[in-house]
C-alpha cells in the first residue's frame, strides 16, 4: 500500500462466541499518515475486531503485530503507552467525570496544558464542559472523545463508528480532527456506516463479510467493486466518489 | 500505575468502592450464617471484592478511559484492596 510499514498488522483473526462464530479470517493494517476505514454491516463484526486489537476481547487465533512486533497478549494499558488510543462505540469517557474533568485528566498527566483552550473551542465544548457523559448525546460524546485524542496525539487511532449518531453540523468537525491527526503521522482504523463520511474521510476501505476482510483499496476503486456495490451500498451507489 | 495517582478522584473512588463491597458481602455472609469466616473464606470475600470493583468499572467505562491513559487494570485492583484488606483483618 505505501512503503513504510503498516503500523498495526492484524492477520487471520478468528473468533467464536460458542456456536456462533463471528470472525473466520478477519485482518486489517494501518499506516502511519493513513486512514482505513473498516465497513461491513451491523453486528457483522467490526466492533469485536477492534476490541480483540485492544484485548477487550479474547482472540481464538489470529496474530496481531504492532510497531514491528508480535503481540502474544493484546492489552490496551500497554498498547497505550506505546501511542495507540482507542475510542468505543460508548465514547472514550467515563460516567466518574464532567467534561472538563476528562479534558484536565488527559491535559495533566500527559502534561499538554498549552493544548487545552484551543481544544476547547474548536469542538465547541465550552457549554458542556461541566456536564457528564449520560447528560450528553452520542455525538457530544464522539466530539469530546475526539478532543480527548487531539490532546492525546496518538500514533494509532481506533475509532469505532466515530460518526455515528454525530449531528450533520458537527461532521465536519469529527472529519477535520480525523484529518489533522493523520497529517501529524497517526495511523487511524476507523469502522461505520456512514458511507459518504467514511468515503470522505478514508484512504483505503476494507470490507467485512461474513467474518472475513477484503481490501478494496481507495474509496474510487470501492465504489467501483461491483460486489461491494451490490451488496453492501445497493442500487444507490456512492456519490461524489 | 503511578499515573493513577495524579487520578485522585479515581482513587478515592476505588478505596471506597473496595470497602463498600466488602460490607456487602460481610452482611451477605453474616445472613449465610458465617459470622467469623475462616481463611480460605476471607479470600475468597477478598476476592468477591476485586471482581465487582473491577466489574464495576467496566461498566462505568473506566477501564477503557484509564487504558487509554496506559493505566492497567491492575491499578484499579491495587486500591480497590486495601481497605477491603485492612477492615477484614480489623473486623472479627
Amino acid at each position: 500500500m505505501t512503503s513504510t510499514p503498516p503500523l498495526l498488522e492484524v492477520d487471520g483473526i478468528g473468533k467464536a462466541f460458542g456456536a456462533s462464530v463471528v470472525l473466520k479470517s478477519a485482518g486489517l493494517q494501518a499506516w502511519p499518515g493513513h486512514i482505513t476505514a473498516l465497513m461491513g454491516r451491523n453486528g457483522i463484526g467490526k466492533t469485536t475486531l477492534l476490541r480483540i486489537v485492544v484485548g477487550k476481547v479474547r482472540l481464538d487465533y489470529g496474530r496481531i503485530v504492532y510497531q514491528g512486533r508480535f503481540v502474544a497478549r493484546p492489552s490496551l494499558a500497554r498498547f497505550a503507552r506505546a501511542g495507540m488510543m482507542y475510542v468505543s462505540q460508548e465514547s472514550a469517557l467515563t460516567s466518574l467525570f464532567t467534561v472538563r474533568q476528562h479534558l484536565e485528566a488527559y491535559v495533566a498527566i500527559l502534561e499538554r496544558q498549552d493544548a487545552l483552550e484551543g481544544i476547547v473551542e474548536r469542538f465547541r465544548l465550552g457549554t458542556i464542559l461541566d456536564q457528564k457523559p449520560f447528560d450528553l448525546s452520542g455525538g457530544e460524546k464522539q466530539r469530546v472523545s475526539l478532543a480527548l485524542a487531539l490532546i492525546r496525539q496518538p500514533q494509532c487511532l481506533l475509532a469505532d463508528e466515530p460518526f455515528a449518531g454525530v449531528a450533520p453540523k458537527d461532521r465536519p468537525l469529527i472529519a477535520a480532527a480525523l484529518r489533522e491527526l493523520r497529517g501529524a503521522g497517526a495511523a487511524i482504523v476507523i469502522t461505520g456506516h456512514d458511507v459518504d463520511d467514511l468515503f470522505e474521510a478514508s484512504d483505503e476501505i476494507v470490507w467485512m463479510v461474513s467474518g472475513t476482510t477484503h481490501v478494496l483499496g481507495s474509496p474510487a476503486e470501492a465504489a467501483r467493486h461491483h460486489q461491494f456495490r451490490r451488496e453492501y451500498l445497493g442500487p444507490r451507489g456512492v456519490i461524489g466518489a | 500505575m503511578i499515573r493513577l495517582f495524579h487520578l485522585r478522584r479515581f482513587r478515592n473512588a476505588y478505596v471506597i468502592r473496595g470497602g463498600l463491597v466488602w460490607v456487602a458481602v460481610r452482611l451477605t455472609a453474616a445472613f449465610a450464617r458465617i459470622p467469623s469466616p475462616n481463611m480460605i473464606q476471607e479470600a475468597f470475600i477478598l476476592g468477591v471484592v476485586v471482581a465487582a470493583v473491577l466489574l464495576d468499572a467496566r461498566r462505568r467505562n473506566e477501564d477503557l478511559f484509564l487504558g487509554n491513559l496506559g493505566i492497567p487494570p491492575g491499578a484499579i485492583v491495587l486500591h480497590a484492596l486495601p481497605l477491603a484488606l485492612l477492615l477484614e483483618m480489623v473486623v472479627p
